[in-house]
């Protein structure tokens, strides 16, 4: 039983944002009035238990997700998606209380587990060269050489990152990170193409080497973390080696480099027009063919190449689980969470099963 | 006592104007490069000619322009043979340590002046001067050497300092290495008691 003493306001605030509900219309799935529950959330008021248990049920968590104490949560600096100031501040706000509620689960799983020594390099940058650079420096530490990037979910994860998805995240928010001691990144597709998904990883990767403490999602930071993508994924001097050179564009050419380095033909001509291997005209040519080919939402061979899955959360889970059964599901109660807002955050579901009786197991929870 | 370095040989090989006319022929090398066009025809014999016409070029412009008074043409054919204050110099395309017989060749010209300027008995007479370029497989240049060949053999060889000359930014850039199989990340168990220890009450 939780005892209305306890109550944290801010935790409701945090699970009813996190969930995307306004006061409204939590309020409508409790009986409740919108100026009650902010009465609640500004801790002027306090629940009763059965009020207490009525919107742990409407917002997936448990009773005791209420008590806990409020770890630093995630701030606006802390946190990279592309138009960041032209997001609705209520998605805004819902992205950071997701992004809060992960980093407690990983948090925990970071305590129990040995993850992935976390190595972004931080660089920050002023031009287009010191982009380039970066990029090539975040090769050399990663020892990536200057070929194609095999698996680009596995660079950022081998990193240290933890990729998630948050679904029913407005689509605006193509895929963001968060700084944080252990970076997350998150996608808001479920399945994106493959170089597509490549592309954002790359993007997300670049605002975690180069932005650490800057408020992104303007222009300026964002046409850096494209470049940097660009540039990790076709670094320069490879590129300028096998990039066809002639007065036509050959398409033919340019696939086969997509089937290679696996990054869009779309990117492929950006890159070539960046290092500027093609004129304004030809890359607007070049763009005009794949927008009339019907290739600008998807391209030739996006279906033959295959989509990079996350690994570092699940095979964290397996471990733990496999480990000690029943632990995953124990550390995510321990965090406050039901099934349906674990998938939430984590775009993972809890394992079957209760697993062992947990009276009888010693945690492995450092709280 | 050996000599080591141009200028030990003729006061007038000073290290600022070997790197003057290093620069030119780096520069005539990769503008070569910026217009080599796989697709429309060019191989390795169309960049050749035009590698060695775009250093030519830059060479006599700056005899032409009349900026560098110490740089003089003896033969503006396609031989090109010019002075580096007295001394007459060519340029090839190699390994400095391996000339060829056609890098070795010297002409009428390039004898009588080293006749002229040399002491019978100098051991910097009976050298032919030039300026050895040595690119790698894409072309781009990786050195410029100042050579003195006796015979077949390179008897005086100085690198010249490429430092403040940019480095090769057109279109034929360099192969990629091979791509690298990434591991899936790892995940172990902490193995520390006080994990245990500290969550035994949780």
């Amino acid at each position: 039983m939780v005892g209305t003493q306890v109550f944290d306001g801010e935790r409701l605030r945090l699970a009813r944002v996190a969930k995307g509900f306004t006061l409204d219309e939590l309020g409508s799935r409790v009986s409740a009035t919108r100026q009650y529950l902010n009465q609640l959330e500004q801790g002027t008021k306090l629940p009763t238990e059965e009020m207490i248990q009525a919107l742990a049920a409407a917002l997936g968590v448990t009773v005791r997700f209420f008590t806990l104490s409020a770890r630093g949560g995630v701030s606006a600096e802390q946190c990279h998606f592309r138009k960041q100031r032209t997001t609705p501040v209520s998605v805004v706000s819902q992205v950071l209380a997701r992004g809060t509620l992960l980093d407690g689960f990983v948090d925990r799983l970071d305590r129990a587990l040995e993850l992935p020594k976390v190595s972004f390099p931080d660089i920050p940058v002023t031009s287009t060269a010191d982009i380039e650079d970066a990029a090539e420096q975040a090769r050399e530490q990663w020892m990536l050489g200057t070929g194609p990037i095999s698996n680009m979910m596995r660079v950022v994860e081998n990193a240290g990152a933890v990729v998630s998805f948050f679904g029913g995240v407005s689509e605006r928010v193509d895929a963001l990170s968060i700084d944080r001691p252990r970076p997350m990144i998150i996608r808001s597709e479920a399945k994106p193409a493959a170089c597509r998904l490549r592309f954002d990883l790359a993007h997300e990767c670049g605002h975690l080497v180069m932005h650490k403490g800057i408020v992104t999602g303007d222009k300026v930071t964002e046409d850096q973390a494209n470049r940097f993508a660009s540039a990790f994924l076709l670094p320069r001097s490879a590129f300028i080696h096998e990039f066809p050179r002639s007065r036509m564009l050959n398409w033919n050419a340019i696939f086969e480099m997509k089937l290679r380095w696996k990054v869009s033909a779309s990117a492929i001509l950006r890159r070539a027009y960046d290092l500027k291997m093609l004129s304004a005209d030809q890359y607007r040519t070049g763009y005009i063919h794949l927008s009339k080919t019907g290739q600008r939402k998807f391209e030739r061979y996006d279906d033959v190449i295959v989509a990079e899955e996350p690994e570092l959360l699940p095979s964290a889970m397996a471990a733990l689980e496999q480990a000690y059964p029943g632990a995953v599901r124990r550390i995510a109660a321990d965090a406050g969470f039901e099934d349906d807002m674990f998938e939430s955050i984590a775009g993972l579901g809890l394992p079957e099963g209760s697993g062992p009786d947990s009276t009888n197991v010693v945690s492995i929870i450092r709280n | 006592m050996a000599k080591i370095y141009p200028w030990e040989y003729h006061q007038d090989l000073t290290e600022e104007r070997l790197k003057i006319v290093a620069a030119m022929l780096v520069d005539g090398r990769h503008a070569a490069l910026e217009r080599y066009d796989e697709e429309a025809g060019d191989n390795g014999w169309t960049h050749g000619c035009r590698a060695f016409q775009f250093c030519r070029h830059r060479v006599l412009q700056a005899v032409d322009s009349g900026e560098l008074v110490w740089l003089t043409a003896i033969d503006r054919t396609l031989q090109l043979i010019f002075k580096i204050g007295d001394v007459p110099v060519r340029i090839y395309k190699g390994d400095a340590e391996e000339p060829t017989d056609r890098t070795l060749r010297q002409s009428f010209g390039e004898l009588r002046q080293l006749e002229i300027l040399f002491p019978e008995h100098d051991e910097g007479r009976d050298l032919a001067y030039r300026f050895a370029v040595e690119t790698d497989i894409d072309g781009s240049v990786l050195a410029v050497k100042f050579v003195g060949l006796r015979g077949e053999s390179a008897v005086l060889i100085w690198d010249v300092p490429l430092d403040g000359v940019p480095a090769f930014a057109g279109s034929v850039g360099r192969a990629a290495t091979e791509s690298v199989e990434l591991a899936p990340p790892s995940v172990g168990l902490r193995t520390d008691d006080d994990i245990a220890e500290g969550s035994a009450s949780a």
